[in-house]
């Protein structure tokens, strides 16, 4: 690198902001108000006062939708939990997570390998339980327990479960890697074995 | 630390997090927000020091910038996404602001003091030296500078983060180079390399 | 007011006092170290690595992992099975002095406290000093924590357990997890630490 290069690079290095930066910045984030937000929040409101200003009919009318959306939502509920039930009984292959991620593209970091949002924080209660059962012998006929296929929105939740599993399986990992790296340079440095440092 | 192994594995922890962040962010998570912009408001600062050379200028634009950022926290798509964005609207934000302004006088060389014995002030006169040329430099020419020296970006990234073509990115850091060298040796009286 | 009032007012206090005391021990030996605080540095630091894994995201890890694959698969699963969290916070800095005594003084006052034991204390001007304690109940390691504090970097890694010890010595080059030597901390002696050697592999 020739000598003016390294002059600039020492004249433009980043510094850091001015002290309480993100202070201000979140004040000022806060103060805000979602005017997008607002605006529909207030649409919804009137209109909801609206429908139960006018006639008695009109209100008849009103209560009577209200009354078959709820029936229809406790009876849709009630075929969506027999359904659940028995999808937790259907057996189905044995998740196969475990092929080794491609390394990290140098240029932004990011796995190729990766799903759509690896950090996610996941909320297991979402999915139905899922038995996993072992896989059956090439040698199977048709007497053996057959898993039953399971149908496209249940193969896109399974892989949905899968992505996120997996996700939440390497950071685990790279987490006790961490965590036990570091506990084996502190015992180095109590033993005295010093390795040169970076 | 003494002996660390698996750097890489640590920079993917490090991403990781701002995954996980820039998720919690967009769901309306302050605090995530508050971690996204501890670890590049130095970036969007100093970007915008450097251009503007005027600190409270540049704090009202970083701020600005990042209150954009918060309304459009569900475009951004992963960490290296996010530094892409900022570098990008900061470098808009600082050429549409400059060109609002009246245009700044061009300095000359004569009107800076002359270095003095410590090394450590010749130094900084030096990196004060360059600082003032630059900022005589057109707006876009001097973004380049700044993208290159500062970030570290190559002419096809300088190119990606304002839109430009990498030929003209290319042509005005030589150019670029050329006026420093030149007013420098001549106010120095020795060849700068 | 009667005498009796004033005995029920008195016997109520005390039972109020007790019973928050006892929740302030029964936190105070909880494995899990506060360690939010050093997110300061987040803007200082020239590098940070934060990585916090909770129980909810070890549960789902689980699912990936298969009993049947292979028995060194198995182990793990089992050693993650019983552990609620793994905390990392590490901040490098470009000089030294970006954090002050009192930083580190407020995670180590935590490892001082009650149910912490010192494994392993080095301190050194170079390099700065290093702490591994654990919290044990019986013989088995509820949790782990360790404070390096150099002159320019600061890391607090905090594992919340039980820890199966025996299990990370069996994983030791496999899945990330290095070559450990953790005689001292469970207390093991080599000779034993050699007869559980010449077992047979499960």
């Amino acid at each position: 690198m020739s000598r003016i290069d390294e002059e600039l690079k020492l004249a433009f290095r980043r510094e850091p902001a001015p002290s309480g930066f993100s202070d201000r910045l979140m004040a000022r984030i806060n103060q805000q108000p979602d005017p997008a937000a607002h605006r529909a929040e207030r649409r919804f409101w009137s209109a909801l006062v609206n429908l139960f200003r006018g006639s008695s009919s009109r209100l008849i009318a009103v209560a009577a939708t209200a009354l078959i959306l709820l029936l229809a939502g406790f009876a849709g509920y009630r075929v969506l939990r027999q359904s659940a039930e028995k999808r937790s009984t259907i057996a189905i292959n044995e998740i196969d997570v475990n092929t080794p991620p491609r390394p990290a593209d140098p240029k932004t970091g990011t796995n190729q390998n990766e799903p759509n949002r690896p950090g996610e924080q996941i909320n297991t209660s979402k999915f139905p339980p899922l038995k996993v059962a072992a896989k059956p012998s090439s040698g199977a006929s048709s007497k053996g327990r057959r898993s039953a296929a399971p149908d496209t929105a249940q193969r896109e939740r399974i892989g949905a479960n899968q992505a996120e599993a997996q996700a939440a399986k390497e950071r685990v990992l790279l987490a006790l890697h961490i965590a036990t790296s570091t506990l084996v340079e502190a015992q180095r440095m109590v033993q005295g074995d010093e390795r040169p440092s970076k | 630390m003494v002996g660390w192994e698996g750097t890489i594995a640590l920079e993917k922890a490090a991403n990781v997090g701002l995954e996980d962040a820039l998720e919690r962010s967009a769901r309306g998570d302050q605090l995530a927000f508050a971690e996204i912009v501890s670890r590049h408001q130095a970036m969007v600062f100093s970007l915008a020091c450097h251009f503007l050379r005027d600190r409270s200028l540049a704090e009202e634009l970083a701020q600005e910038v990042f209150l954009n950022l918060h309304q459009n926290l569900s475009a951004i798509k992963s960490p290296a996404h996010l530094t892409f964005w900022l570098r990008k609207v900061t470098a808009h934000r600082c050429i549409d602001q400059t060109r609002r302004l009246k245009a700044r006088p061009q300095v000359s060389l004569e009107d800076v003091a002359e270095p003095v014995s410590a090394p450590d002030e010749e130094d900084m006169l030096m990196s004060e030296m360059l600082r003032r040329v630059v900022e005589t430099l057109p707006e876009k020419a001097r973004m380049v500078v700044i993208m290159r020296y500062q970030e570290d970006l190559d002419p096809s990234e300088i190119a990606r983060v304002l839109d430009m073509p990498v030929n003209t990115v290319k042509s005005h850091l030589r150019r670029s180079l050329a006026l420093l060298r030149e007013k420098l040796s001549r106010k120095l009286g020795e060849a700068i390399v | 007011m009667s005498s009796l009032h004033k005995n029920l007012i008195r016997a109520i206090w005390v039972c109020l006092v007790a019973s928050f005391l006892a929740v302030v021990t029964a936190h105070a030996q909880e494995p899990r170290i506060q360690i939010s605080h050093l997110e300061k540095f987040a803007d200082k630091a020239d590098k940070v690595i934060d990585v916090t894994v909770d129980e909810n995201i070890i549960k789902l890890a689980l699912s990936a992992f298969s009993d049947h694959r292979s028995p060194d698969e198995k182990k793990i699963k089992e050693l993650l099975s019983t552990l609620k969290g793994i905390y990392v916070k590490r901040y490098e800095f470009e000089t030294e002095g970006e954090y002050t005594k009192d930083d580190a003084e407020m995670i180590r006052s935590q490892l001082n406290g009650p149910g912490w034991q010192h494994v392993a204390n080095v301190r050194s001007k170079r390099q700065g000093s290093f702490e591994v304690v654990i919290m044990s109940e019986g013989s088995v390691i509820k949790g782990l924590a360790v404070l390096a504090a150099e002159p320019k970097a600061l890391t607090v890694v905090n594992v919340v357990g039980p820890i199966d010890l025996a299990k990370l010595r069996d994983l030791e080059g496999k899945f990330g997890i290095p070559h450990l030597g953790l005689e001292a901390a469970t207390g093991e002696s080599k000779d034993q630490e050699k007869s559980e050697s010449k077992k047979p592999p499960q």
